[in-house]
């Protein structure tokens, strides 16, 4: 395309009559950014036909008339430059690159490379620089609050933790909202594997889970040239029945014509933490205001400072110390995370053949002091691309493996305890590092300071996973040029992933006799191993045709093949017989096992047709048809059309930039995508039998009795497939000579037609059925403004703002659904309903008389439970919006960038704990006195039976105050205030980087070296409600319903680092 | 050059064409290979998992409940898990998985195997689902009063099923009992060990028998206040034609000591859970201890001294009460359903009430006898029964005072997966008496009933369950919610 457009501009400027030559000029046209030499620059006398190009060299030679004063240089995707000549003849020319020139090739769907002019819909792409700003691991870390209209976040603080893309809103209510990720034209795998004993499973999903990462993290984001976000149905619709929640084209770096090039990169992090929950520091530990040296948490009385005994005695012995506040009591329990990413790349080739290699290591370590949280990750790639006439074939092989620990989140299990948990319930007195030695007589498991939680120091060191996986990514791209207006691409495309989990929980069990005799795990080990298999298989005609000077028209027509494939297979053992052996076969029972299998095919036939006229007015239409295996093979086909028009007003009418607008140009389109049903959602099942307990369950085979049951969840065979439609309008106009940008985008789009495991009454006789229902509407705008204040020779500031709006509202939900359940926290629920954005926060409140007075309990003071649960709010921002400025000052350049995400709430079950045990600054409330729910009134009835309410005069008393802040006692008043703003202002990163000035870098042999000094996350300001948890953490998954909140999530962490980039 | 691209393109169209005629099967490939198609699904695969559904359900949380309610049991001071339950201050969730359980777990499969029982005339299945199904049923109407039976179990025919009255129900589920029996149930192969019950060997099917008139005389009984016309005829029928009743325990007595095949109380209480939150009540310990009854080892371990909390007394301080008695459920106890003591403890209320106590004594001499035997203790039951033992039967006394001594050893027999039925009974009878004091008081009389010292229904005991959270949002046709001090619709002795 860059190329054409490169002769049509020859055409235009070379043709003309012939001048007496006077003289002759020569020079070199070189690039500003990489100092290399431009090929086919046209280098042209100002007012004459006269000129000529640039060789491969970058040189020129040109004869002039004598009367020439200017020569222009211009160059596709360059800022022009005219030359006044001078007596000398030898004229070299350094061109600047503007990105936001006519010129910009980005990256669309299926791989075709178009201007970004033509473009009808919003296309934000990130380049390699920006992604690797500050060294990360994984490819989105550096981009959060920089993309309008994504909604990026990292569910932990931890390296290799999964990322949480959405784009332009939650749209689909239990279904898939991750966007399809693309490399090089091929869609790859991003599922991921989590940590849940199968035989400890629950369905509360509260319980112990870990957090592996989703599997496009495994990417080097050194090798990614750039990303672009393709955000709305317009843009994605060629991708069919798997775009409706966006794409991401991810290119990577390939070998260039020239030079043989080395790049190399080395970076250390550090990481600490971020933000703990604030605590009290008044009192310490007992319950009820009385101390007792057994309890778990800080009800106890106020401190003195005086010297006491505490913790179990143990041979007639007990511990003593001052009974004072400790501040840092768990923050000192944590260490400083490191984290080191070394990545090199090989380059080279020349006119017929390129070829591209990389390695990148990353080896990290946590936050945690021990190495249960552990990221190792090795990439190797190799990409090369030849021609031999018409034929162009290219290849890239990629192998990955990742070794990965991480710390279990979520509620303990009989199996083992969870950190976090623990960690949360230690009073405020005692001292936690002081526990280090697990082993140490007063710290072991019998005589631990209180029986209802274990030293974090013993989870940490004796509980733990590893999960190991290797995966081989590739394709082969074979290309013939028919003749100068058709070409065919074949592209194939395999992504293979095979994974291994070994989880286990160490046997926790005090001797008989001993103080906490009654708390014990008994150990556990599951193992799982996984398959994952993506084939893509898309074959290609693409067609150029200029039809005369006003009219152009190019497009394509293929087909497109992917098989997915899903096996697993998981053990799992409860109740170790050795102590320290994790192998299945050290159990007294039998394992429990599991496989799962998945298969699912989509075919598709696609075809896009693009129209130009005058090079300012373009029109694109599209269509896509998907076959999919996974919908009833009746009925499997559907129909995804799109459209979208470009009209580039500031090239239609001449004489904008005398206003100071240099470029204006509108956008529209309209699209419809999709997202095909998960497989095995046709037909109803039988499942083996499983009794759920509460806690625990009864699984079949019972006493060699097999049985079965039906499944609960009622299958449908008439699914259709989930549909989005999406109306876009844009603007990107540019004022002052590109000085300020402004890209405007207002969307709309509403997906019909939701596949839902909707919840259901069980005495339909099934708690969940498939249907096809639900209308999700999602309307917003997207702003980005990019500027440049201030650009001398020596000093430059650009700034970028971001800002993004999305209302999301949930339109119809199934038949005589008031509401659909998404998750529950607790009493808490997460839900759809009708009129309300997707995720309300539901739950229990105190009981009120008709004038809205707390209705207590007149024995003991303290709110009665309503009947019904009430809405707290719902988990929808009300804007997101970024701030990045980047200052250039000669060889120095300084940056940094802010997120800001405004509105909405989660739940908090840190916040929860933190007010049962008495460690969160709230429960001071009235310094822990007696008090009388203020306004609060009795129940009672009169003789007709009707209510009657009087003042109530029974104050909660000390012993009942801790009970007030109890989940389990009080849910009426601690439910809601655990559901918070999830309000967020975070430092997202600061570089200060400097270059070697060119001397002396080219003394080293090096074209560039670049030394920087980086911070990730460096600060976070939270509103005065939040004083618990970073709301980015999530303990759930990376989709709807992890956004639920956390389930004693790890504090997030933030980090400080240097790196070194070379180029040779 | 042109005519070879002609051809190309040709060709990629033929290509294209074979590949689409190929897709139409390449694509049926959604045929789930994890679990197999409802289709194949038979009242043998069907019937063990909804048996152990309402084991899990009723023998495991409910019981929970029951067991609280009950007295036998109170929530550890030095844990927190059962706090709720023990203050009756349930929580509208508390019970949604346990209710969903029923439903979907076990009372849609007894529906399925029904309905493939009736379709291939296996009426040994007919018999076996529908006495489970009715026994299920009539707990949970038990509980909550009312639920929906008519329009249950229809699937997307019916999302939003509605709720009918306690007596319909009752009638409706008597009425199929009835259907059942009917049947040539005799014929057709024996279960087999499906028959998670009665291990389906060769009279196996008279066990079902002998349940299923259990069952309905344990129905009639719960109406005697509220319907003593029907419960009266209904129970003359039954010993007119000299109905067998169970001798032995309707039970499902499988489990093992092993993660997820265990008692599913033992499963919930002590494995799943490692606090032991089910500690020794003063009401039930009380009992025992005053009268010096064996059994205290096989409720509450072997002591050799025992120590309880006072019903809802888990705020109390004192250090000392941490050791207090903890339930001794284990792995192997089975789930009875309706227990042999029980069968003979109700046919002695039969015998009181309708047939002037004729043969009373002796079902009831045999009931104690055999709840002594759930112990392994039978032997140990004798002195306690003979004259002038504790429970000696009173022959002499009222009908009320022989019926409180019924229900009274009754109750003593309910303890673990069995005891909601002490919490209906003592609704239904009023026995044990409620006592005026708190159970700390010097003039508390052991084993009476006491309000819990943290109650939040004031100075009441809780009546029933309230409708279930997961039912109110899903289906319209859910009655707004009853306090929990509403008596259900048998509650109704003067």
């Amino acid at each position: 395309m860059k190329k054409l457009l490169q002769s049509l501009f020859m055409l235009l400027f070379l043709t003309g009559s012939v001048m007496a030559q006077d003289r002759t000029i020569t020079g070199t046209v070189t690039g500003k950014d990489d100092g290399k030499p431009l090929p086919g620059v046209t280098v042209l006398v100002k007012g004459t036909k006269i000129g000529t190009q640039t060789g491969s060299n970058g040189q020129y030679s040109l004869s002039i008339p004598s009367t020439a004063a200017d020569v222009t240089f211009t160059y596709l995707g360059y800022v022009p430059q005219t030359i006044t000549l001078t007596s000398g003849n030898v004229v070299n020319v350094i061109l600047t690159s503007d990105a936001q020139v006519l010129g910009e090739v980005v990256v669309t769907a299926l791989g075709v490379s178009r201007e970004r002019r033509t473009l009808g819909y919003a296309a934000t792409q990130v380049d390699s620089k920006e992604i690797n700003r500050t060294s990360p691991v994984s490819l989105f870390d550096g981009l959060q609050g920089k993309i309008a209209g994504a909604n990026i976040s990292s569910q932990s603080g931890s390296p290799g933790a999964s990322t949480k893309v959405i784009l332009r809103g939650y749209s689909s209510i239990t279904g898939n909202n991750q966007p399809l990720y693309v490399v090089d034209g091929v869609p790859i795998d991003n599922g991921s594997l989590g940590a849940t004993g199968i035989a400890s499973a629950n369905t509360t999903g509260t319980n112990r889970s870990t957090d592996f990462g989703n599997n496009a993290n495994d990417i080097n984001p050194n090798d990614i040239e750039s990303i672009n976000v393709l955000k709305g149905a317009g843009a994605s619709s060629l991708y069919g029945s798997r775009a409706a929640n966006g794409v991401i084209l991810i290119t990577t770096k390939k070998g260039k014509a020239g030079k043989f090039s080395v790049d190399f990169n080395t970076s250390a992090t550090f990481s600490s933490l971020l933000m703990l929950p604030e605590t009290q520091n008044e009192y310490g530990q007992g319950w009820n205001g009385t101390f007792s040296f057994i309890e778990n948490g800080s009800w106890g009385p106020k401190f003195t400072g005086a010297n006491r005994l505490w913790g179990n005695v143990v041979d007639n012995k007990q511990l003593y110390k001052p009974y004072v506040g400790l501040k840092n009591n768990v923050r000192d329990f944590y260490d400083t995370g490191s984290e080191y990413n070394n990545a090199i790349s090989l380059s080279g080739g020349n006119e017929k053949s390129t070829f591209y290699f990389s390695y990148n290591n990353v080896a990290s370590n946590g936050i945690i002091p021990s190495d249960g949280d552990t990221y190792n990750r090795n990439n190797f790639s190799l990409r090369a691309s030849t021609k031999v006439d018409n034929f162009t074939a290219s290849g890239s092989l990629n192998y990955f493996s990742r070794n990965s620990s991480f710390v279990a989140t979520g509620q303990g299990t009989s199996t083992g305890s969870t950190l976090f948990q623990e960690l949360i319930q230690i009073p405020r007195d005692i001292s936690i590092i002081d526990l280090k030695d697990y082993k140490s007589p007063y710290n072991n498991l019998n005589n631990y300071f209180t029986q209802y939680a274990q030293n974090p120091y013993y989870i940490a060191n004796e509980n733990g996973n590893n999960f190991n996986s290797e995966r081989v990514f590739g394709n082969v791209d074979l290309g013939y040029k028919v003749n100068d207006w058709l070409s065919s691409t074949v592209r194939i495309g395999t992504d293979v992933t095979n994974s291994r989990l070994k989880d286990w929980q160490a046997i926790a069990k005090p001797d008989v006799g001993s103080p906490n005799e009654s708390n014990f795990n008994v150990g556990g080990l599951t193992e799982t191993s996984g398959f994952r298999r993506e084939l893509n298989v898309d074959a290609l005609l693409n067609f150029n045709k200029k039809i005369n000077d006003d009219f152009s028209f190019d497009g394509l027509v293929g087909g497109n093949f992917n098989q997915r494939d899903f096996r697993s297979h998981t053990s799992a053992i409860i109740g170790l017989v050795i102590p320290e052996f994790y192998d299945l076969s050290n159990t007294a029972g039998n394992a429990t096992t599991a496989t799962n299998y998945s298969k699912r095919r989509l075919f598709g036939a696609y075809g896009q047709a693009n129209f130009g006229f005058r090079n300012y007015l373009f029109l694109s239409l599209n269509a896509r048809n998907d076959w999919a295996s996974t919908l009833p093979t009746a009925d499997n086909s559907y129909f995804y059309p799109a459209a979208n028009l470009s009209f580039v007003l500031s090239d239609a009418v001449e004489g904008l930039d005398k206003a100071g607008i240099s470029f204006a140009k509108f956008r529209a389109s309209y699209g419809l995508t999709g997202n095909d049903a998960t497989p095995y959602l046709t037909e109803s099942l039988l499942t083996s039998g499983n009794v759920v307990l509460g806690f625990g369950n009864i699984t079949f085979p019972i006493g060699g009795v097999s049985g079965f049951e039906v499944s609960n969840q009622l299958g449908n065979g008439l699914l259709k497939p989930e549909k989005t439609s999406e109306f876009e309008l844009g603007a990107d106009v540019r004022f002052f000579k590109n000085r300020l940008g402004i890209d405007f985008a207002y969307y709309d789009k509403q997906t019909d037609d939701q596949i839902l495991p909707v919840t259901t009454a069980a005495t339909s006789g099934y708690t969940t059925i498939i249907t096809n229902f639900g209308k999700v509407q999602n309307k917003g705008i997207e702003l980005s403004l990019t500027g440049t204040p201030v650009k001398t020779q020596n000093f430059s500031w650009d700034l970028t703002y971001v800002y993004s709006k999305n209302r999301n509202k949930v339109l119809e939900l199934p038949l005589g659904l008031e509401e659909v359940v998404i998750n529950s926290g607790y009493d808490i629920d997460f839900v759809a309903t009708v009129g309300k954005p997707l995720g309300v926060y539901r739950g229990p409140v105190e009981k009120r008389d008709p004038s809205g007075n707390i209705i207590v309990n007149p024995s003991n003071g303290l709110p009665l439970l309503a009947d019904n649960k009430e809405v707290y709010g719902d988990s929808q921002r009300d804007y997101v919006m970024g701030l990045t400025n980047r200052f250039a000052f000669k060889d120095w350049a300084l940056g940094f960038s802010f997120d800001y995400r405004k509105g909405g709430k989660f739940w908090s079950y840190t916040s929860q704990l933190n007010d049962f045990v008495g460690n969160s600054k709230r429960t001071l409330y009235n310094d822990r006195n007696p008090y009388i729910i203020p306004g609060s009134v009795n129940e009672s009835t009169d003789d007709d039976g009707n209510p009657v309410y009087s003042e109530n005069s029974t104050p909660v008393s000390v012993a009942n105050v801790a009970t007030s802040w109890s989940n389990g006692d009080n849910t009426q008043f601690t439910s809601r205030r655990s559901v918070l703003d999830r309000t967020s202002l975070k430092m997202r990163d600061i570089t200060l980087s400097y270059s070697l000035p060119k001397l002396v870098a080219s003394r080293l042999k090096a074209s560039n070296i670049t030394l920087t000094a980086y911070g990730r996350n460096l600060f976070i300001w939270l509103p005065s409600e939040n004083t618990f948890v970073d709301p980015e953490v999530s303990t759930y998954n990376n989709d709807l319903s992890g956004e639920l909140g956390e389930f004693a999530g790890g504090p997030s962490t933030r980090s400080y680092g240097i790196s070194l980039k070379a180029t040779f | 050059m042109k005519n070879l691209m002609i051809k190309r393109i040709f060709a990629s169209c033929l290509v294209l064409a074979v590949s689409f005629t190929g897709c139409k099967k390449a694509l049926d490939i959604n045929t789930d290979p994890n679990n197999a198609s409802r289709d194949k699904g038979t009242p043998e695969l069907i019937f063990p998992a909804a048996v152990a559904s309402t084991a899990g359900a009723i023998g495991g949380e409910y019981a929970v409940l029951g067991g609280i309610w009950s007295q036998y049991w109170a929530q550890s001071v030095a844990a927190s898990q059962f706090r709720t339950i023990d203050a009756y201050n349930i929580n509208q969730s508390d019970f949604n998985a346990r209710f969903d359980e029923v439903f979907a777990g076990a009372l849609n499969d007894y529906h399925f195997t029904l309905q493939k029982s009736q379709e291939t005339s296996k009426w040994k299945y007919f018999l076996m689902a529908t006495v489970m199904k009715a026994y299920t049923y009539q707990v949970m109407v038990d509980l909550y009063d009312k639920v929906p039976y008519t329009e249950a179990f229809q699937g997307q025919a019916n999302l939003t099923p509605k709720w009918d009255e306690g007596p319909d129900i009752y009638n409706g589920l008597l009425a199929e009992i009835d259907n059942a029996l009917s049947k040539d149930y005799q014929s057709g192969p024996i279960a087999g060990t499906s028959d998670l019950v009665f291990n389906g060997d060769g009279d196996a099917i008279d066990k079902w028998v002998a349940f299923a008139n259990t069952l309905k005389l344990k129905m009639y009984l719960r109406m005697v206040y509220a319907n003593p016309g029907v419960a009266e005829a209904g129970i003359r029928k039954l010993f007119d034609s000299g109905a067998p009743f169970l001798s032995v325990d309707a039970s499902l007595n499988k489990f093992v000591d092993e993660a997820n095949k265990d008692n599913p109380l033992h499963e919930f209480t002590a494995r799943a859970i490692t606090a032991q939150n089910l500690r020794a009540s003063n009401t039930f310990l009380s009992w025992l201890v005053a009268n010096g009854d064996p059994r205290i080892k096989t409720y509450f371990g072997n002591g050799p001294t025992y120590l309880g909390i006072d019903q809802g007394d888990y705020q109390n301080t004192n250090t000392a009460l941490i050791a207090a008695s903890i339930n001794n459920s284990k792995p192997t106890d089975p789930v009875q359903f309706i227990s042999l003591a029980e069968s003979n403890l109700l046919q002695a209320e039969a015998l009181e009430r309708y047939y002037g106590g004729i043969g009373a004594q002796a079902k009831y001499n045999a009931g104690v006898t055999a709840a002594f035997g759930q112990s392994g203790l039978s032997a140990a039951a004798a002195p306690f029964i003979a004259a002038g033992g504790k429970y000696a039967y009173n022959s002499a006394g009222t009908f009320e005072e022989k019926l409180e001594q019924i229900i009274t050893q009754k109750w003593a027999s309910f303890p673990g997966s069995h005891s909601l039925e002490g919490f209906f009974e003592k609704n239904r009878t009023g026995y044990p008496k409620t006592s005026p004091v708190y159970s700390s008081a010097a003039t508390y009389i052991s084993g009476q009933f006491v309000v819990s010292k943290v109650s939040f229904l004031g100075n009441n005991l809780p009546k029933r369950l309230i409708f279930p959270d997961n039912e109110r949002k899903t289906n319209p046709n859910t009655p707004a919610i009853v306090p929990l001090t509403q008596k259900v619709w048998w509650d109704k002795k003067p």
